[in-house]
C-alpha cells in the first residue's frame, strides 16, 4: 500500500535577470523565490491498483515520483510505501527493492553492454535468486517478445525494443509497485499498443500496483481505472476514470456521411443538440450531444431513417478533452480549493476500486 | 556481506566488458600509447644529446627512455572513466535512475574502474610493458631491473588508477553544477600530468617543490610506480610510498563522500 499524507515539496529557485546584464548580475546575486512544486498532496493507493497520475508540465508529477522513489525528501508530510519511508536512508534500500521505475525518456540499461548482461547486473543489484531470475526472465521475454534482441548491445536497440527492455529491467525483481513515466513516448501506434497490452498482462500476472504518468490519455484509458489529476502542486481530482469522463457530461460526436447535405435546422429543432458542424459541402455532418440529456439511440434512429446515410461514426469524448476542460476551468476560477470542491460534486461517488478490466476505447463503430 | 560484495563485484565484470566492447578503440589506445612514448623518448633523446652530462639528476639515458615509455603505458592503463561517467549520467539525466537503485553510486563507479583497469592491464598493459622492457634492455642497455620490482609495479599502478578514479569522482561532481566538464577534465589532466611527473621526472623539479610534492597524492599517480619499476626506491621507501598513497586515498574518498551528499541534493532537484 502506498500512502501520501499531506506531502509538500518546496524548491528554492534562483531569480535570473533578463538580458546580458541581468545574467551577469545573477552570476553574483543569490536571490531566490520559493516554488511549491508539490503543495499538500494526499492519496492512498491499494495493492494491485492502477493509477493514472496526470497533470500539465510542471504540475509536480515527477517531483512526486521522485519523492516516492526516494531521491527527494518531502519538505513536509509523509510518504509510506508498505509502511516504510523511501527517502529515509535507513529504510531506503528496503523500499527501492519493492519498486520498479521506467522513464520513457531515459534508460536504466547500461549502454555498452548486451542486454542479457544488464539483466545479470540487475539480478545482483536486487539480490534476485538464480531460480527466480531464470523463471521471471523467461516469462518477461515471452510477455514482451524480446528473444530476438537479447544479445544485442543496448545502444543498437530501436526505441520500441529499448522500452520493452527497460520495462523488463524494472520488473526483474518483481516489484510490488511500478512507476511508469511516459512509457509510450515516441512509439508508433502498433508498438505502443503491444507495449500497453504487455503492461496489462504483467499487471495481471504479478498483481503489480501501477502509477502511470503520461500525457497520452489513451494510455490511461487502456491501463487505469482511477486517475489523479494534479495542477500547480495540488490534487484537482482523485476518482474513477468513468466519473471523470462524465464530469462534463457524456459527450458523443456523431458524424454522418451522406450523399446530399442534410437540413440540420429540422434536426436541431427536434433534438437537444450541443453543436452541429458540417464539412465537405455538407456531406459530412457532426452532431455533438450529451448522452445524459439526449439519448443517442433516438437521434440515431431518426437520422438513419430520414437521411440517406452512407457511413456513421460515433466518437466518445476522450479524457484528453476533459482534462483540458478541467485546466481551463481551473484557470477561470481564482480560488484553487473551490475548483476542487466543484469537481468533487461532479464525482458521482463511484469508488476507485480497480476491476482490472480491459479498455474502454474512445471510438465505436456503428 | 558476501552478497553485498558480489553485488559490487558484478560491476568489476561490467567495467571489464565495457572496455573490451569496442575493438577499434583498444587499437587506437594502443597506437596512442606508442605515439606518446615515441614523442617523449625523442624529446629526452635530444636533451641527452645536447647535454654534456651522461646522467641527468640521477637518470641515465636508458633509465630515462624506460621512464618515458612507462609513463605512456601508465597513462593508458590508469585511465578511469569515473568523471566522464558522472558527467554523462548528469547530462543525460539518468543520474536519477542510477540513484534509484539499491546500490551505492560511488562504489558502483569505483568497482567499474577496477574492472576497466583489469581489462586495460591485460590487453594493453602487459604486452606494452613487455615490449618496452625488451626495447630498453636490449636496445638501450638498461640493467639492474629486479623481478620483484616489476611485480610490485602492478599494485602501484592499481593505486594510481584508484587515484584517478577518486579525483574523477571528486571533480566529476562539478558536473552537477556546470556543463563545462570538458574544461574540468582538461585542467585536471594537465595539472595531474605535470605534478605527477608524467613529462618531467620529479627529481628535476626544484628542491623545495620536490619536498612538498612527495607529501601530495600526485607522485603516486605516475612517478612512484615508475621509480619502483626502475629500482630507485629502497624497500623502506617503497613501504612509505604505499602508505602515503593509501592514506591519501582514504582522505580523498572521505572528502568525496561528504561533497557527494551535498551534490546529490543539488542534482535531483534540477536534473534526474
Amino acid at each position: 500500500m502506498l500512502e501520501l499524507k499531506n506531502v509538500e515539496k518546496h524548491f528554492k529557485k534562483p531569480i535570473r535577470g533578463k538580458g546580458v546584464w541581468g545574467m551577469v548580475k545573477s552570476l553574483f546575486s543569490r536571490k531566490h523565490t520559493l516554488v511549491k512544486a508539490v503543495d499538500g498532496v494526499s492519496f492512498t493507493v491499494d495493492d494491485g491498483e492502477a493509477i493514472g497520475y496526470i497533470g500539465a508540465n510542471g504540475a509536480g508529477k515527477s517531483t512526486t515520483i521522485k519523492m516516492m522513489s526516494g531521491i527527494l525528501t518531502p519538505t513536509s508530510g509523509e510518504i509510506l510505501i508498505d509502511g516504510l519511508h523511501p527517502y529515509k536512508s535507513k529504510e531506503r534500500n528496503a523500499v527501492l527493492k519493492t519498486i520498479g521505475v521506467v522513464f520513457g525518456q531515459k534508460t536504466q540499461l547500461w549502454y555498452d553492454l548486451p542486454l542479457t548482461e544488464t539483466y545479470e547486473l540487475l539480478r545482483y543489484i536486487y539480490d534476485v535468486s538464480e531460480v527466480d531470475y531464470k523463471r521471471r526472465m523467461g516469462e518477461l521475454i515471452e510477455l514482451l517478445d524480446m528473444s530476438s534482441f537479447l544479445d544485442a548491445p543496448v545502444r543498437t536497440l530501436s526505441l520500441g525494443q529499448r522500452m520493452r527492455a527497460d520495462l523488463a529491467a524494472a520488473m526483474l525483481h518483481n516489484p510490488k509497485t511500478l512507476f511508469l513515466d511516459e512509457p509510450t513516448i515516441g512509439l508508433d501506434v502498433l508498438v505502443k499498443r503491444n507495449l500497453i497490452d504487455a503492461i496489462n498482462r504483467i499487471r495481471k500476472e504479478y498483481n503489480t500496483t501501477l502509477i502511470l504518468t503520461t500525457h497520452a490519455m489513451s494510455d490511461i484509458e487502456l491501463l487505469c481505472k482511477r486517475v489523479i489529476i494534479l495542477d500547480a502542486g495540488k490534487v484537482l481530482y482523485d476518482g474513477s476514470l468513468e466519473s471523470v469522463k462524465h464530469m462534463f457530461g457524456d459527450r458523443r460526436d456523431i458524424t454522418l456521411e451522406t450523399a446530399t447535405p442534410i437540413d440540420t435546422n429540422v434536426i436541431e429543432r427536434k433534438f437537444r443538440l450541443e453543436k452541429v458542424s458540417s464539412e465537405n459541402e455538407g456531406t459530412h455532418t457532426t452532431f455533438t450531444v450529451d448522452a445524459d440529456v439526449q439519448p443517442v439511440n433516438e437521434l440515431l434512429n431518426y437520422l438513419l431513417s430520414e437521411c440517406s446515410v452512407r457511413d456513421v461514426k460515433i466518437v466518445e469524448t476522450g479524457i484528453e478533452q476533459i482534462v483540458s476542460k478541467i485546466y481551463e476551468k481551473n484557470n477561470i476560477l481564482i480560488d484553487g480549493m473551490k475548483v476542487k470542491s466543484d469537481i468533487a460534486d461532479g464525482d458521482d461517488g463511484e469508488n476507485g476500486e480497480d476491476k482490472s478490466g480491459e479498455n474502454n476505447g474512445d471510438e465505436e463503430q456503428a | 556481506m558476501k552478497n553485498r560484495l558480489r553485488k559490487y563485484l558484478i560491476f568489476v565484470k561490467s567495467g571489464f566488458q565495457t572496455v573490451i566492447a569496442y575493438r577499434g578503440s583498444i587499437f587506437l589506445w594502443f597506437i596512442g600509447g606508442i605515439i606518446n612514448a615515441a614523442i617523449m623518448c625523442l624529446l629526452w633523446w635530444a636533451i641527452f644529446n645536447a647535454s654534456p652530462e651522461n646522467v641527468i639528476q640521477g637518470y641515465t639515458f636508458p633509465q630515462m627512455m624506460m621512464y618515458m615509455m612507462l609513463s605512456a603505458i601508465i597513462g593508458e592503463i590508469s585511465f578511469s572513466t569515473t568523471m566522464s561517467e558522472i558527467g554523462e549520467d548528469v547530462r543525460e539525466g539518468v543520474i536519477g535512475m542510477r540513484l534509484m537503485k539499491p546500490i551505492n553510486y560511488r562504489s558502483q563507479l569505483g568497482f567499474s574502474t577496477v574492472g576497466g583497469f583489469l581489462a586495460r592491464l591485460l590487453i594493453l598493459g602487459v604486452p606494452m610493458i613487455v615490449i618496452a622492457t625488451l626495447i630498453s634492455v636490449f636496445g638501450f642497455g638498461l640493467s639492474d631491473l629486479k623481478w620483484y620490482n616489476i611485480l610490485l609495479f602492478v599494485p602501484a599502478v592499481f593505486l594510481a588508477v584508484m587515484f584517478s578514479d577518486t579525483l574523477g569522482f571528486l571533480f566529476g561532481q562539478l558536473a552537477f553544477r556546470t556543463q563545462a566538464m570538458f574544461g574540468v577534465d582538461t585542467i585536471m589532466t594537465v595539472i595531474v600530468g605535470f605534478l605527477s611527473g608524467a613529462m618531467v621526472p620529479i627529481a628535476l623539479f626544484p628542491d623545495w617543490a620536490q619536498s612538498i610534492l612527495y607529501y601530495t597524492p600526485f607522485p603516486s599517480m605516475m612517478s612512484m610506480p615508475i621509480r619502483l619499476f626502475l629500482g630507485q626506491l629502497s624497500p623502506l621507501e617503497t613501504v612509505i610510498s604505499f602508505g602515503i598513497s593509501a592514506l591519501w586515498l582514504t582522505v580523498l574518498n572521505l572528502i568525496g563522500a561528504l561533497l557527494y551528499k551535498a551534490s546529490v541534493r543539488h542534482v535531483v532537484v534540477f536534473g534526474g
